[in-house]
């Protein structure tokens, strides 16, 4: 498994400091037209997005097929991918925390009164699309795999929304949505595990 | 007893329009056993199914005595699959860092020493390497982490002649030590003729036969006949037959009686891409 997370990271390393510095760059832009708090959504989202690329590098690469006869269980090329997106989505909170701070000093906005709050919908959009991409992206092709990127962020947004009627705008809320969503997350793991440990690799 | 690296009992796996149908060899401790067979003829499918990529429906198999393919003895099989299986993106030495982590028995010396051995830059990435620099690469993984079992799917196909040759002489290498053991998928009949100890020929998802190569080399011949001397052939004594333009060729598995029992007819031996020709195209 230490092998498997070792390959995936050295994959995405290069990958993850191109998109911070773009993300940099596209951020300090954003910061002036909205709450520089929203970076860390977006800061967690592209870098979780960027753990889903190696599914088809893995794919185009034959690893997926050369990783199965390694002395590792079968499950362990999808638990090391929902580890990484776990790692690499938490790398982005709390990168995201940080240049939004930064930002915030800069544009001398000290209000963090939304700090919280935005820190909960990256976790909820985190594990709740996570749920649903990684899923996408190893039983499904390129193109199609992209429709679960499309699907979960809205689906996300969207469970949200719903939490937020029910429940609330509150602390309350955020909590259920958050381990409610990381609930989905260990589950759609589990069964993703089971589905390859029974079926065959293409 | 004889000691087994790898068994197939009975292995099947159906598909909507391809069955490997109860598939039993075995690959015996100390040799190398060629899987000969046409494209589509199941030799792929048999070595994924060994390696846990296919689930199958029946059958058993297993490795180093009748132990199951699991993560505990995947330490000991090394596998080459034809072309570059890697992240070619990732240089030699990132991944001899990624394997060490992988396999407990990973020998970073040796690795170091075999990527020396064949010429490749440690810091170059896969994607700069040649085909043949690709499959040198997987075989020196294969044989760095203690593997008493090589499994390779086609892994000299594609390559020069002078590649291969250095790839076959590093198998004839690996089984100087009497608890190693290979099965090798190949076109590449010759290569096998060369290296094997026992051919198993698959064809349409069966095997149809698994024989010492000695035997098959010695026995196996082919009569080239004309029409008459053909009809006087004892049925009993043909495998399959082709008829050609000019003649008739008859594959024949006990030669030298043949050769007693029709002393005007002409005989020949018959190599290992002889026989499966006639197997798969000759007429019964």
């Amino acid at each position: 498994m230490k092998g498997l997370l070792l390959k995936d990271f050295y994959t995405i390393k290069s990958s993850i400091i191109s998109l911070l510095i773009t993300f940099m760059v596209i951020g300090f832009g954003i910061s002036f037209f909205v709450v520089p708090q929203v970076l860390i959504i977006i800061a967690t989202t592209v870098l979780g997005m960027s753990v889903t690329t190696i599914f088809n590098f893995d794919k185009k690469s034959g690893w997926v097929k050369t990783s199965i006869t390694f002395p590792t269980k079968k499950s362990s090329i999808i638990s090391c991918k929902y580890l990484m997106y776990s790692f690499v989505s938490i790398i982005g909170v709390f990168f995201g925390i940080g240049f939004s701070t930064a930002i915030s000093l800069i544009i001398k906005d000290t209000n963090f009164s939304f700090l919280p709050t935005f820190i909960y919908l990256s976790v909820i959009m985190t594990f709740f699309s996570g749920s649903i991409l990684l899923p996408c992206f190893y039983l499904l092709d390129e193109e199609k795999s992209m429709i679960g990127a499309m699907v979960s962020y809205p689906l996300g947004a969207g469970f949200v929304f719903v939490m937020t009627k029910l429940i609330g705008s509150n602390i309350l809320s955020m909590t259920i949505s958050t381990v409610l969503s990381l609930i989905l997350f260990i589950v759609s793991w589990y069964f993703l595990s089971k589905y390859v440990e029974k079926n065959d690799i293409q | 007893m004889e000691k087994y690296a790898l068994e197939l009992n009975g292995v099947t796996k159906q598909y909507k329009d391809f069955k490997l149908d109860s598939i039993s060899f075995t690959v015996p401790q100390g040799s190398i056993v060629g899987l000969i067979g046409e494209n589509g003829a199941g030799k792929s499918t048999t070595i994924n199914a060994i390696l846990g990529l296919i689930v199958t429906e029946q059958g058993k198999i297993s490795v180093f005595n009748g132990k199951d393919v699991n993560a505990k003895t995947k330490e000991h099989i090394g596998v080459v699959f034809d072309g570059s299986n890697y992240p070619d993106n990732l240089t030699p030495e990132k991944l001899g860092k990624v394997f060490q982590n992988i396999y407990a028995e990973w020998n970073n010396k040796k690795y170091f020493e075999l990527l020396n051995k064949f010429e490749l830059p440690i810091n170059k990435k896969l994607k700069e390497f040649s085909k043949g620099m690709n499959m040198k690469y997987s075989i020196a993984v294969a044989l760095s982490h203690n593997s008493k079992l090589l499994i390779l799917d086609e892994a000299t196909s594609g390559l020069d002649p002078i590649i291969r040759d250095d790839i076959l002489e590093m198998f004839l290498d690996f089984i100087q030590d009497e608890e190693h053991s290979i099965l090798v998928s190949s076109h590449i009949t010759s290569d096998l003729e060369k290296i094997a100890d026992y051919i198993v020929f698959i064809h349409g998802g069966k095997v149809l036969f698994s024989k010492p190569k000695d035997e098959l080399l010695e026995n196996y011949g082919i009569i080239k006949c004309n029409s008459t001397q053909f009809n006087e052939i004892d049925k009993s004594d043909i495998i399959s037959y082709r008829k050609l333009d000019y003649e008739y060729q008859v594959l024949v598995s006990n030669r030298r009686q043949v050769e007693q029992k029709y002393p005007k007819t002409m005989i020949v031996p018959a190599s290992i891409d002889e026989i499966m020709l006639m197997y798969v195209k000759g007429d019964k």
